[in-house]
């Protein structure tokens, strides 16, 4: 055993005993521990597509300040995370899908985790702000309060709407990413947060549909717990329908070229044969299969997409190329 | 001296393990690393702001 102590007080007296006690969970905790706080899979989308939103903005921006501005978007969106999981402690440990997260696994404390979220999100928008400008650090501001004040502590337990308006959050990053490089915003950055916005719903449902009973167990009002996976699926049905054209946007307005055209319509073609697919199979074995189908397929599709207006840039092909 | 009972008045040392001990080292250098990364990236971003606009200057 160790011969490091750590003397843990209280009260106004300063009395104190020499038992030594049993170490507190959280001194298990690992740099793992905190990395998985920052929720690493759903940062590197957010993470993405806003490299996405800088790269199609029109002007310059000097490498390292891109670089400030992704490290200021993947720190903000890890610590909505961390501070997600801080509140959502009590329904992850409930839940299948997120019982060994770090809090309800007991390595990490609750509150260490929300110390640790609070000061990533300050220091995230600080920098942004002093290093990369005002308009983006305001935007990423925004999109954390809105995270985990009106997603997180407002919304995500009290109705089936839940991620359908909470979506914005992570809908946002393009936008911040193009006010890193402009100073502001336009229609461009808007069309690609409207899509993602308009993904979020059968991308969450498709999920919630498998996670059922694990939602209903939590008292989590997902969209299957509250209306029924059959409305679910109809839902899900009638946002792919208006996420697909709104995926050609893009093409529409200019700014999308060759390459995003077969990524949208031939890849929009497949989401809604998928979502089409996951409306007619309602029971037996293939209903759930066809639900996770479609969840893989959504996470595919936004990163194609996103990544064809990245290629079009790189390669020189896209229509706003000359701005570059 | 009256004997305190109340737990809440008590200091209870707690003893790390020497892998606990480890942990928590690792930690306190990853933190150091992060705010010395960023100490480097304000004085990097200060060089890029900065650029040719101090030879630049007007007097």
């Amino acid at each position: 055993m160790s011969d490091i102590t750590y003397t843990q007080s209280g009260g106004s007296n300063g009395a104190s005993v020499s038992a030594s006690r049993k170490t507190p969970g959280y001194m298990e905790a690992d740099i793992a521990d905190y990395f998985a706080l920052l929720k690493p899979r759903v940062m590197s989308l957010v993470v993405f597509t806003g490299l996405v939103g800088m790269m199609i903005a029109p002007g310059d921006i000097h490498p390292l300040t891109a670089f400030t501005a992704l490290l200021c978007i993947a720190v903000g969106a890890g610590a909505s995370g961390a501070l997600n999981m801080w509140w959502d402690a009590d329904i992850d440990a409930v839940m299948e899908r997120t019982v060994n997260r770090p809090i309800p696994k007991g390595v990490v404390s609750a509150q260490s985790a929300a110390a640790f979220g609070a000061t990533l999100s300050a220091a995230s928008v600080f920098v942004m702000a002093a290093l990369v400008g005002y308009v983006p650090a305001a935007l990423l501001a925004f999109t954390i309060l809105f995270y985990v004040v009106v997603y997180t502590m407002w919304l995500k337990r009290s109705t089936s709407q839940n991620i359908v308006i909470g979506g914005l959050a992570g809908a946002l990053p393009p936008a911040i990413g193009w006010a890193s490089v402009t100073g502001g915003l336009a229609l461009e950055p808007l069309v690609l947060v409207a899509i993602i916005f308009m993904w979020t719903p059968p991308h969450f449902w498709a999920l919630a549909l498998v996670r059922n009973d694990d939602y209903t167990r939590a008292g989590v009002p997902m969209m299957p717990v509250v209306a029924g996976p059959d409305a679910t699926r109809t839902q899900i049905l009638f946002y792919s329908l208006l996420l697909v054209p709104l995926g050609a946007a893009p093409l529409v307005l200019g700014f999308g070229g060759m390459i995003y055209a077969v990524a949208s319509l031939g890849l929009g073609a497949g989401f809604l044969a998928l979502a089409v697919n996951v409306w007619r199979h309602r029971i037996g074995d293939v209903a759930q299969p066809s639900a996770m189908r479609l969840f893989g397929f959504s996470i595919f599709y936004l990163f194609a997409l996103f990544a064809s207006l990245l290629i079009e840039r790189i390669v020189g092909i896209a229509p706003y190329a000359g701005w570059m | 001296m009256t004997e305190n009972k109340d737990d809440t008045t008590q200091t209870a040392p707690v003893t790390l393990t020497p892998e606990q001990q480890a942990r928590l080292r690792r930690r306190n250098i990853a933190v150091a690393l992060s705010l010395i990364a960023m100490v480097g990236l304000f004085f990097a971003m200060t060089l890029v702001r900065l650029g040719g606009n101090v030879a630049d200057r007007t007097y």
